[in-house]
C-alpha cells in the first residue's frame, strides 16, 4: 500500500496533466506582428491568402473561410480536392470583416503584406497570425508553412509531408539535364512581367536547378519587360500566364524580330495557367509547377 | 543693315535651338539606353547599308523608330492641347487634365479590363478612346460649353466633379480586379513602352486633323486674349471658337492618352515656356508649344529608361516629377 500510493498519485497527476494539455494547447508563435499565443488548437481557420490555403491543405485542416475573390476556381485543383467546402470572405485585397466574424473563427491567417492595416480589427475577431504571402520565394514559403503547422499543432504531419515533397523535388530535379534557360512571365494587354528568381515561380524554377536568363544580380521579383528587353533576355523556354484574352504577345509575334527569339525557333513558348504560376504560392503549387516543367522538358 | 541682320539672326536662334534640342533627343532615343548596347554607328550603318538580318538594325527600325516618333507626336499634341486650353480660358492653370479626358480614358480602360458589361466586348483601345471623348464631352457640356458666355468657374467645377466620379469608378475596378491592378497601374502612370508602328499609324492621321483644326483657331485665340467682349466686337464668334478649340483639345489628348496612358503636366508646363520664349502670338506659340512638348516627352522617355535599367520607369512619372516643382515655382513667382 505504502509503495502503491506514490505511483497512484503520479499516475493521477500525469493523467490530469495530459487531460489539461488536450484543453490547453498554449503555444507561442513568432509572426510578422510580434508573438501570438494560442491557448487551444484552432479548428475554425480563416485564410486570407491562397498560399495559406495551400499550407492548410498540407496540414490536413480545412479552412472555414477563404478570401477567394468570390471565385472558388481561383484555388488550384490539387488544393481544392484536399479541403472541404468553405465560405468566401471577399477579396484578398479587401476581405469582409463581417463575413469573417460571422464564421466565428478561432484563427485568422492574414498576409502581412496586404492586411497590416486591418490587423487590429482582425485580432478583435480572433487570434490573427500575420505571415508573408505576396512576393515570397520558395524557401520563405516553406518556412511560413512550418509556422502554420506549429499553430495548428500539426508539426509532425507537415514534417512527414515535407520530406515527401523534398524527395519529389529531388527526383524531378534529376530529370533535367540541360543547360537551357527557363523564364516565367505574366502577359496582359498592357505588357509583360518577367518573374525573376526572387519571385515564387522563379524560385521554384531555380530550386529545380534550372538557370534563369536574367542577370545574376536581379533584385526585383517582377520586371516589366518591353519587347526589346525580351529579345535581350532571350530565354530558351518561355512559360507565359495570361491575365487577359488579348496580350502584347499577339502583337510581338507579328514583328519580324519575333523570329530572332530562341523560343520562336525551338517552339518552346508554353502557355501555362496563370492562377497556378502566379496567384498561388505554396508547396502543393510548387509540386504541380515542377511536375509540369518536367513534362514540358521531356523529349 | 548689320543691326537688321543680327535681329533676324536672334529671331531665328530660339527656333533653331528648340529644333536642335528635339532632333538631338530624337536621335539619342533611337539608340540610347539599349539592352543591345546600340551605338550611333549602328544608326549610321542602317542608313548606308540596311540589313534586315541584323538584330540591332531591326531593333532600331521595328521598336525604337516608332517609339521615338510616337513620343514626339504625343508630346507635340499635348503641348498644343495645353496651349489651346490656356488660350481659351485665359487661365494659366488650365490643362487638358481639367477636361476629365485622362480620367475618362482610365475609367473605361479599367472597366474594359475587368470585363464590365458591354465595355468588355470592345477592343481595349476603342474603349479607352471612347472614355477619353466621353469624359471630355461631359465636362464640356456640364461646364456650359455651348452657352453664349463662357463661365470658367463652372467649367472647373464640372471638371472636378466628373474627374472625381471617374477616378472613383477606376479605383473600384482596380480593387475588383486586384491581379490585373499592377499592369493597369503601369498604364495609368503613362508609358510608351508598348507603342509600335501600328500605334503610329493610328496616331498621325487623327493628330494631323486635330492640329489643322487647332491652327485654324489661332487668330481667334489671339483676339480672345484681349477679353471675350473685345474679341466679339472684333468679329469673333466666341461660341464657335470654343467648340472648335474644345474639339481639337479633345482629339489631341484622347488619341495620345489612348496610346500611351495619361502623360501629365506636359500640357500645363509647355505653354508657359513657349510664352516665355515667343511672347503671345498664338500663330507662333502653337508650333513652339508643339516642338517644346515633343522635345520634353522625347527626352523624358529617354531618361525614364535610364533610371533603373533594364526596367522602365513610366514616362508619366518623370513628367510629373518635373511638373510639380515647376508648378510650385509658378505659384511662388505669383504667376497664378
Amino acid at each position: 500500500m505504502s509503495l502503491r500510493s506514490p505511483f497512484m498519485f503520479a499516475a493521477l497527476l500525469l493523467s490530469a496533466l495530459s487531460l489539461m494539455s488536450l484543453q490547453t494547447h498554449a503555444i507561442t508563435i513568432d509572426h510578422d506582428a510580434g508573438t501570438l499565443t494560442l491557448d487551444k488548437t484552432p479548428t475554425r481557420v480563416v485564410a486570407l491568402a491562397f498560399s495559406f490555403v495551400d499550407a492548410l491543405a498540407v496540414a490536413g485542416v480545412s479552412p472555414v473561410g477563404i478570401a477567394d475573390d468570390g471565385d472558388k476556381t481561383r484555388i488550384i485543383n490539387s488544393v481544392r480536392t484536399l479541403i472541404g467546402d468553405w465560405q468566401s470572405v471577399g477579396s484578398r485585397y479587401q476581405p469582409s470583416l463581417e463575413a469573417i466574424a460571422a464564421l466565428k473563427p478561432d484563427l485568422i491567417i492574414a498576409d502581412s503584406g496586404r492586411h497590416q492595416s486591418i490587423y487590429r480589427e482582425l485580432s478583435q475577431i480572433a487570434p490573427t497570425l500575420m505571415l508573408a504571402s505576396r512576393g515570397i520565394t520558395y524557401h520563405e514559403n516553406l518556412a511560413v508553412l512550418q509556422r502554420i503547422a506549429l499553430a495548428l499543432d500539426k508539426t509532425a504531419q507537415v514534417k512527414a509531408r515535407l520530406k515527401k515533397h523534398q524527395q519529389l523535388m529531388r527526383a524531378l530535379k534529376s530529370q533535367f539535364n540541360n543547360n537551357d534557360t527557363y523564364q516565367f512571365a505574366i502577359i496582359t494587354d498592357k505588357g509583360m512581367w518577367l518573374h525573376s528568381p526572387n519571385s515564387y515561380a522563379g524560385s521554384v524554377i531555380k530550386e529545380l536547378g534550372l538557370s534563369s536568363p536574367l542577370a545574376k544580380n536581379t533584385a526585383e521579383a517582377y520586371l516589366q519587360s518591353s519587347f526589346e528587353q525580351l529579345l535581350k533576355t532571350n530565354p530558351d523556354w518561355l512559360l507565359v500566364g495570361q491575365y487577359t484574352e488579348k496580350t502584347v504577345l499577339d502583337k510581338w509575334q507579328t514583328s519580324p524580330l519575333w523570329k530572332m527569339l530562341s523560343v520562336a525557333k525551338s517552339k518552346q513558348l508554353i502557355h501555362v495557367p496563370a492562377n497556378l504560376w502566379s496567384l498561388t504560392s505554396g508547396m502543393l503549387a510548387a509540386e504541380q509547377m515542377a511536375q509540369a516543367l518536367a513534362d514540358y522538358a521531356r523529349p | 543693315m548689320n543691326i537688321l541682320f543680327f535681329t533676324r539672326q536672334s529671331k531665328l536662334l530660339k527656333p533653331a535651338l528648340l529644333l536642335t534640342t528635339l532632333l538631338l533627343g530624337f536621335v539619342l532615343s533611337l539608340y540610347g539606353q539599349s539592352e543591345f548596347s546600340l551605338q550611333a554607328s549602328d544608326l549610321w550603318r542602317l542608313l548606308i547599308a540596311p540589313d534586315s538580318g541584323d538584330i540591332k538594325q531591326q531593333v532600331i527600325v521595328s521598336l525604337r523608330l516608332p517609339r521615338s516618333l510616337v513620343a514626339c507626336l504625343i508630346g507635340f499634341n499635348l503641348g498644343v492641347a495645353g496651349l489651346l486650353m490656356q488660350g481659351l480660358t485665359r487661365n494659366p492653370l488650365a490643362s487638358p487634365t481639367l477636361f476629365a479626358i485622362n480620367s475618362g480614358a482610365a475609367c473605361l480602360m479599367a472597366l474594359n479590363s475587368i470585363g464590365f458589361a458591354f465595355f468588355s466586348g470592345l477592343p481595349g483601345e476603342v474603349a479607352t478612346f471612347l472614355g477619353a471623348l466621353c469624359g471630355g464631352l461631359l465636362v464640356f457640356l456640364l461646364g456650359g460649353g455651348l452657352g453664349s458666355q463662357s463661365n470658367p468657374l463652372r467649367l472647373i467645377l464640372a471638371g472636378i466633379a466628373i474627374n472625381g466620379l471617374l477616378t472613383s469608378l477606376t479605383r473600384a475596378a482596380l480593387i475588383i480586379a486586384d491581379d490585373k491592378a499592377y499592369s493597369m497601374l503601369h498604364w495609368l502612370s503613362g508609358s510608351l513602352s508598348e507603342v509600335d508602328w501600328q500605334s503610329w499609324s493610328q496616331l498621325w492621321p487623327l493628330s494631323l486633323a486635330a492640329l489643322l483644326l487647332a491652327l485654324s483657331t489661332t487668330r481667334g485665340l489671339n483676339l480672345n486674349a484681349l477679353g471675350e467682349q473685345t474679341a466679339t466686337s472684333l468679329g469673333i464668334n466666341i461660341s464657335w471658337l470654343r467648340i472648335r478649340v474644345c474639339f481639337a483639345v479633345l482629339l489631341l489628348t484622347a488619341i495620345s492618352v489612348t496610346l500611351a496612358g495619361p502623360i501629365v503636366f506636359v500640357g500645363l508646363i509647355v505653354p508657359h515656356f513657349a510664352r516665355a520664349l515667343f511672347k503671345n502670338n498664338h500663330f507662333i506659340l502653337l508650333p513652339a508649344s508643339g516642338v517644346l512638348g515633343a522635345a520634353l516627352v522625347c527626352w523624358t522617355d529617354l531618361f525614364s529608361r535610364a533610371i533603373v535599367p533594364p526596367a522602365e520607369t513610366p514616362v508619366g512619372i518623370i513628367t510629373a516629377l518635373i511638373g510639380t516643382p515647376f508648378f510650385i515655382y509658378l505659384v511662388l513667382k505669383g504667376k497664378l
